[in-house]
């Protein structure tokens, strides 16, 4: 099983390198970066730079937010639209393996998204003069522990539904959508309006328990991200983030594969 | 037996209504160790559907499908034993030739020699386009991908839809050849093609489909012994051409024509008096496209 898996993750990998739609949506998220940040450097100053890097650190993993996730959504939609899992699953190949290579491929393409990211932070502050802070790695691995959240939930929305609808789905209908709601659901209460409100508590609440959180550590690590200082706690904190991660993962991976073996192949 | 269809049916629902569809409707179907059934039928028939679900890419909403004895789960040990080429070219298009074959290879659990794959692909002549990433190759290139990595297990059950769509000529005869050759080595082949020449030259029985119903099953040669009415008849050139003999061709101081059978003694009775020489008379066998025709024919009058 564990050569299947090589055999397929390697097949994926060369999936994400060679797919332009991928290489070109990689390149205009490092065009805005460009963009954004080029003319902030004009004005730097040395005292500037440290604020600096920690924008550029939290900048780069909003884009990979955003790039991560498509590595997944683009290598479902592109092999279930030409059909070819067919000639995989016609083989002694388990289409459970099949995406489990495909999980584990993107993974490690975000995980290398991620180590250069922290790579050019470290470089950077090398360069500039600015002492290195844990924080910057803690912010890397935090980051790299939200795409992938991010990535699995969106892999299997593709694997349900049109990759345009599981975009938008999860642009529309995430956590922050539904947190905001029941403050809303919240204050009608208050205000003292009974009617129906039960309910929609209830459904806010179930639904918002239920989506997958981006960003679990949330104001716990506030004073982290502004500092960079990190703690023996923070690790702590950052492991069960890690570990949220991975059940996650684990979930929507078996959910993937359910969807998958009820998928008509032909 | 090597494949059972047991009473398979299979419906889709299509459309804005969601219209039931009844692709297949009670088909059952035994394909024995060593055969070599073709899966005949007009567009629409269910061949395809049939095959899907042979293949366990496709759940039956009615009815059971066993292969070597047990309901297929896709991607089971059981495929190790299995090859399968589809109709459409669907493969890894962001591959190469040789990476994809050895890919296909590797599926197997099986270590695929780099000589292996060179040979067949010089075999179908491919080996010139090897480094060419198939989302640039023709189609008649993708098929002999499909082809090559039919012949990479060895396998004791092949599945092939529509396998001669957009080969050459030299690559049909060539692909032909090995799967005669397979079938003679004690492969069992399932084929769905609308090709009837070609089923008529590799075929051993014949399943024929029509509106999602299995309407006949039999062995090509069973099936093409009917009568078509008429002899083909070969008589050696001489004094004018006897009464009812209607010339085909000739050969070598023969003339070969086909004689009507209502009109067989009457063509005696006038090569005799003639004094012609008839060298043979054989009755004549109805082709494939015939017999074919004539069953969908017995099984829609109307048509």
């Amino acid at each position: 099983m564990l050569e299947l898996l090589l055999v397929n993750t390697r097949t994926f990998l060369r999936f994400h390198r060679r797919n332009r739609l991928l290489i070109g949506f990689g390149l205009v998220i490092l065009a805005i970066f460009a963009l954004s940040f080029v003319p902030s450097l004009l004005f730097a100053t040395t005292t500037s730079r440290f604020e600096m890097l920690r924008n550029l650190a939290s900048q780069m993993n909003g884009f990979a937010l955003v790039l991560v996730p498509a590595l997944g959504l683009l290598a479902v939609s592109s092999h279930l639209r030409a059909r070819n899992v067919k000639l995989v699953v016609t083989k002694p190949c388990p289409p459970e393996v099949w995406l489990g290579a495909l999980f584990l491929s993107a993974i490690l393409v975000a995980l290398a998204i991620h180590t250069a990211m922290a790579v050019f932070t470290a470089v950077l502050s090398w360069w500039w003069a600015v002492p290195y802070q844990p924080g910057f790695l803690f912010i890397a691995i935090e980051g790299f522990f939200s795409s992938v959240v991010m990535l699995s939930f969106l892999t299997a929305l593709a694997m349900a539904i049109h990759p345009v609808i599981a975009v938008v789905t999860v642009l529309f209908f995430n956590e922050s959508t539904f947190y905001g709601l029941k403050f809303m659901v919240a204050a009608a209460q208050r205000s003292g309006q009974e009617k129906g409100l039960l309910a929609a508590q209830v459904a806010c609440d179930t639904v918002y328990q239920l989506l997958p959180m981006l960003d679990p550590l949330g104001e716990r690590v506030e004073a982290l991200r502004a500092s960079l200082r990190v703690t023996g706690h923070d690790w702590l904190l950052l492991g069960v983030a890690g570990v949220y991660a991975a059940v996650t993962t684990a979930f929507f991976f078996a959910a993937s594969s359910w969807l998958l073996r009820r998928k008509n192949l032909a | 037996m090597i494949v059972e269809v047991d009473g398979l049916g299979v419906s889709f629902r299509t459309g804005f209504w969601r219209k039931r569809l009844q692709a297949l409707q009670g088909v059952s179907l035994s394909v024995r160790e060593g055969d070599f059934l073709a899966l005949l039928g007009p567009n629409g028939a269910g061949k395809s559907t049939l095959m899907y679900c042979m293949l366990g890419l496709m759940r039956p909403s009615a009815g059971s499908v066993r292969m070597f004895g047990e309901p297929p789960r896709l991607g089971g040990p059981m495929y190790a034993r299995m090859a399968y080429l589809p109709e459409e070219p669907h493969y890894h298009d962001y591959l190469t030739v040789d990476e994809s074959v050895s890919y296909y290879g590797a599926l197997h659990r099986r270590r695929v020699e780099p000589r292996t794959v060179q040979d067949l692909l010089e075999r179908f002549g491919l080996a010139e386009f090897k480094h060419l990433r198939l989302s640039k190759c023709s189609k008649g290139m993708k098929q002999k991908v499909g082809i090559i990595q039919c012949l990479l297990n060895e396998p004791r059950l092949v599945f092939l839809d529509e396998p001669m769509r957009g080969l050459d000529p030299v690559t049909v005869k060539l692909f032909r050849d090995v799967l005669l050759e397979m079938n003679a080595g004690g492969a069992t082949i399932v084929m769905n093609s609308h090709i009837l020449s070609e089923v008529e030259q590799v075929a051993t029985r014949v399943a024929i489909l029509n509106g999602g119903r299995l309407v006949a099953e039999q062995d090509v040669q069973s099936l093409r012994q009917v009568e078509s009415g008429a002899y083909t008849v070969e008589i050696q050139d001489g004094s004018g051409l006897p009464d009812h003999f209607d010339k085909l061709g000739e050969a070598a101081g023969t003339s070969v024509g086909r004689v009507g059978a209502e009109r067989l003694y009457d063509f005696f009775d006038s090569a005799r008096s003639r004094d012609v020489r008839i060298v043979s008379c054989q009755r004549q066998r109805a082709t494939l496209e015939e017999s074919f025709l004539r069953v969908l024919k017995e099984e829609r009058p109307n048509a």
